[in-house]
């Protein structure tokens, strides 16, 4: 069944990349079910983290948050007596992920997972304003639901678990093109874009146009066009290039540390909080496991 | 069944990029497929929005409250912003309703726009009683 799959795979059009040296493909015997084991149960223990830190700081918020312009998802809500469903929801979210860390290889824990945390961030955008912060968590977590987590089935893990990265990494590089284009129909319209030099001072400007702007927005505010329009760029073309690291599992590895720099970069410049991103970043691309010779699984072994 | 594993990343991505489209072709985003929007046009000469309670049950408040500060425990600020800029620039009733639903009762407010640089009021678009 599995040497049928792989040699399917050897001659599919997109999937064959993978099996060139070091691809991602050609390691699934080694990688076997125990490192993407690994790995998911860390995204789990991180995303635990992170929605407790959710309850104990945001309680008053939570409590508080009624849906304003509530999202397809969360219109039942209406049929069902008026509770904190936003605390329902959160709570239902930290012990399904927790269940997630004792009992990673049951799928339907994984499942119920995602529809809870899925309702929480519902709840969570249907005040108005959609938050993009929970994106990249989002799509791991309808990934994940998928996979199997047995020895005999790890191909299939590897192509679930690849299929989420290739995600990922598109998601950066659409929203790379999408700058381009926003870019390009500035310039036409004689309005002030990526292109021109002042563009950092802009999106600063806006950005901070009710609070302090930070250290690091401060210095460039204060400092030569040039260094902001060059650190804009940089995040465009790292965006715009991650998605060729998709094959290798080395690379991914290097484009993960690079797209933590990128958030961290964002978050100091912005102001905008980037925890729902690392506990993505860290276990699925930084400890890559489809990367055969990562050193971390060796320290593990 | 095989040709469903290998083909899981095009029905993944396939179905994502449609919806995507399709809230960036009807102007509303469809959660949770983000359409690519943010930080993508850098803004020129922007605005600030802002909302103040002048006041209530016909009496004038010796200091304004704003919607801002009504909101601080009940929203995150980038969302009462939102919610102003959106009441503001779609006019429509709904999203006037989703910021008046936060204004004490019997309370007169005025809605407004200020330059981003300067902070001098450009327009008072409205007062809701």
């Amino acid at each position: 069944m599995n040497s049928a799959l792989e040699d399917q795979l050897k001659s599919h059009y997109f999937w064959k990349f993978g099996f060139s040296k070091g691809g991602i493909m050609t390691s699934f015997d080694k990688v076997g079910a125990q490192r993407l084991l690994v790995s998911v149960k860390l995204f789990y223990v991180l995303l635990t983290l992170l929605l407790l830190k959710a309850l104990m700081h945001n309680f008053s918020t939570h409590i508080g948050n009624n849906a304003i312009e509530p999202i397809w998802a969360i219109k039942f809500v209406s049929y069902f007596p008026q509770v904190y469903w936003s605390v329902v929801f959160l709570i239902a979210s930290i012990i399904s992920s927790f269940l997630c860390l004792l009992y990673t290889e049951v799928k339907w824990v994984r499942i119920v997972t995602f529809i809870a945390f899925f309702l929480y961030t519902s709840l969570e955008n249907s005040n108005g304003k959609i938050n993009h912060g929970d994106h990249l968590v989002l799509i791991a977590l309808f990934c994940f639901q998928f996979l199997c987590l047995r020895k005999e089935s790890a191909i299939k893990d590897v192509i679930y678990y690849s299929s989420c990265l290739f995600l990922i990494l598109s998601t950066y590089f659409v929203g790379s093109l999408f700058k381009l284009k926003a870019g390009i129909f500035q310039l036409n319209h004689d309005a002030s874009g990526i292109f021109t030099l002042s563009c950092m001072d802009n999106l600063l400007g806006y950005q901070f146009l009710y609070e302090k702007p930070t250290f690091l927005a401060n210095i460039l505010l204060s400092s030569s066009d040039i260094y902001g329009f060059v650190f804009y760029w940089i995040g465009i073309l790292v965006e715009f290039f991650v998605i060729i690291s998709f094959f290798k599992g080395k690379y991914l590895m290097y484009v993960g540390c690079l797209l933590i720099g990128l958030h961290t970069g964002i978050a100091l410049l912005l102001d905008v909080q980037f925890y729902n991103n690392l506990i993505v970043l860290i276990p699925l691309f930084v400890l890559n496991p489809l990367y055969t010779k990562h050193k971390f699984y060796a320290f593990l072994k | 069944m095989k040709l469903k594993i290998t083909s899981f990343i095009f029905i993944l991505l396939g179905t994502y990029w449609f919806l995507a489209f399709l809230g960036k072709k009807i102007g509303r985003e469809i959660f949770p497929f983000f359409h690519w929007s943010l930080y993508a046009q850098i803004p020129n000469n922007p605005q600030s929005y802002h909302l103040e309670v002048i006041k209530i049950n016909g009496d004038n408040l010796s200091k304004p409250m704003t919607f801002y500060g009504i909101t601080k425990e009940l929203l995150e600020f980038r969302r009462a912003e939102f919610l102003l800029r959106k009441a503001v620039t779609t006019k429509s009733d709904s999203d006037l309703l989703n910021v008046l639903h936060f204004l004490p009762e019997c309370s007169e407010s005025e809605l407004f726009v200020m330059q981003a640089n300067s902070k001098k009021t450009i327009s008072f678009l409205s007062k809701y009683e």
